[in-house]
């Protein structure tokens, strides 16, 4: 196979041809083993390998020095780890599901205002304007429902029912969009139409701003300046049913909170 | 090539991520509520995280003969697709000593494997495993499991291959199961595959089988 020159500087070739020259190719391009799956990106006159396996987790991070607070949860196993604390308020339960992708199910009873979340105790040790959450979680909230709501992200509270600041990606029964809840009672649409779907959502907050992505999609709209948190935080993901006779669920497949 | 999170060494934010574990096995004991050690016949006495460098955890027992067989899963938790997912395990099989290394001398009372499976304790029926056998002479072995039976491919590795810890890679895909150890492909399997949703599953059988592990990682695809 001859080497082959793509579209937007990308070449393909075996791990055999010899790659071009890079005097006469632009910084940033790419050029793919098609035999071994390697990739190499041409900068300052010299080709590297760049989806080479780092050999340390915190060497893989986009870090200098991986000194910052960092964690991480899979929810995968027999029970939920012992890291988390379970605060129900009226009856519920957070269970690991036995079902392909279940992770962790949150729910509540059909009594009103009752709720389940998970958080770290009020061990907060995230900072207000410096820090990143992203949560994985897929809702069962009924948009025909009244006051049902997931919530995903960081709280300064001691628990999400009890209030306070927080930066939260809710998906709110009866809502329009999906919505960035930045502070206490303090919401701002994203640009999604409410649904169901497993999402990926990561909230970061600078001395700035606060900001939150969905599904990798910043949502400029909800960006805030003001109303920052000035609290400590601690990774909460917690489900509310409000009234009416169904239950409330929210799977939880991934958390992952560190300070920037 | 580094990465802004965890979540990105997987996946870009752009892709929401499914069901996705990882196990390295350190620490003062094994992670209770995450992992399920179990025995189907025999005990599980000796099991724990092990004192040695690459220790890991080990798996083992003290009953007779075949009946002995010890277990670590997720307490049927089965999270992981039969239809689209993958397993890697870092693993060996302490082979009882002396052990010979020409096959002159048969082992007559060492198995141990892992992978992923069904419902326990019937960690023999639908899923994906490596199974290493009983003798000197025999070869590691991919194998995948219906609803009914368990059936194998021999891969080209004598047995006393497994007794250094390797990587075993199994992946399931809709109408296949593949095998890799340490990055080569073993074998591709298209029939007898699993039926259920899976969870990971590491055994031991024989009182002189010790199972060792520094490395679980699985994940739907």
């Amino acid at each position: 196979m001859a080497i082959a020159y793509k579209g937007g500087n990308r070449i393909t070739g075996l791990s055999t041809d010899t790659r071009p020259d890079v005097i006469k190719l632009v910084d940033g391009t790419i050029f793919t083993e098609t035999d071994t799956g390697k990739e190499y990106i041409k900068y300052y006159g010299d080709w590297t390998e760049r989806n080479q396996p780092d050999n340390s987790a915190g060497l893989s991070l986009n870090y200098a020095d991986e000194t910052n607070q960092h964690f991480w949860d899979f929810f995968s196993g027999k029970q939920l780890s012992s890291r988390w604390n379970t605060d129900v308020t009226g009856s519920g339960t957070a269970t690991m599901s036995d079902s392909i992708n279940g992770g962790l199910l949150l729910q509540t009873s059909n009594g009103t205002n009752h709720t389940t979340e998970i958080n770290f105790d009020g061990i907060r040790q995230y900072t207000p304007q410096g820090s990143v959450v992203i949560g994985v979680f897929k809702p069962d909230v009924n948009y025909a429902n009244t006051n049902h709501f997931s919530d995903v992200g960081l709280i300064a509270g001691t628990s999400f029912y009890a209030g306070g600041q927080c930066l939260l990606c809710e998906v709110h029964s009866g809502q329009t969009y999906i919505r960035f809840r930045y502070a206490n009672e303090s919401w701002a649409d994203t640009s999604v139409a409410f649904h169901e779907n497993r999402t990926v959502t990561k909230i970061e907050s600078t001395d700035s701003n606060s900001t939150i992505s969905l599904d990798g999609v910043l949502q400029s709209s909800a960006t805030q300046t003001g109303s920052l948190p000035s609290n400590k935080l601690q990774p909460c993901a917690s489900i509310w049913h409000g009234t009416g006779s169904s239950t409330a669920q929210l799977h939880v497949n991934y958390m992952e909170a560190y300070n920037t | 090539m580094t990465f802004g999170s965890v979540y990105e060494i997987t996946n870009p934010l752009s892709t929401v991520a499914k069901q996705h574990f990882v196990e390295w096995f350190s620490g003062k004991e094994l992670p209770a509520r995450r992992w399920a050690l179990t025995n189907n016949g025999g005990n599980n006495t000796g099991s724990t995280t092990h004192d040695g460098v690459d220790g890991g955890y080990t798996l083992e027992g003290t009953g007779s003969g075949s009946t002995q067989q010890s277990l670590l899963a997720f307490n049927d938790k089965k999270l992981f697709s039969h239809t689209g997912s993958a397993i890697i395990w870092v693993a060996k099989l302490s082979l009882p000593m002396p052990a010979s290394l020409d096959g002159t001398n048969s082992i007559t009372a060492s198995q141990g494997g892992w992978g992923m499976c069904g419902t326990m304790p019937s960690y023999w029926l639908n899923g994906i495993k490596i199974n290493v056998p009983t003798t000197a002479t025999s070869v590691i072995n991919f194998g995948t499991m219906n609803n009914s039976t368990e059936t194998y491919t021999a891969t080209d590795l004598p047995v006393i291959v497994a007794a250094d810890y390797k990587t075993y890679k199994l992946e399931q895909k809709s109408s296949s199961a593949i095998c890799h150890i340490d990055g080569e492909l073993k074998s591709t399997r298209t029939s007898g595959l699993s039926t259920t949703a899976m969870q990971p599953f590491l055994y031991q059988k024989y009182p002189d089988s010790d199972v060792h592990t520094v490395f679980c990682e699985a994940w739907n695809t």
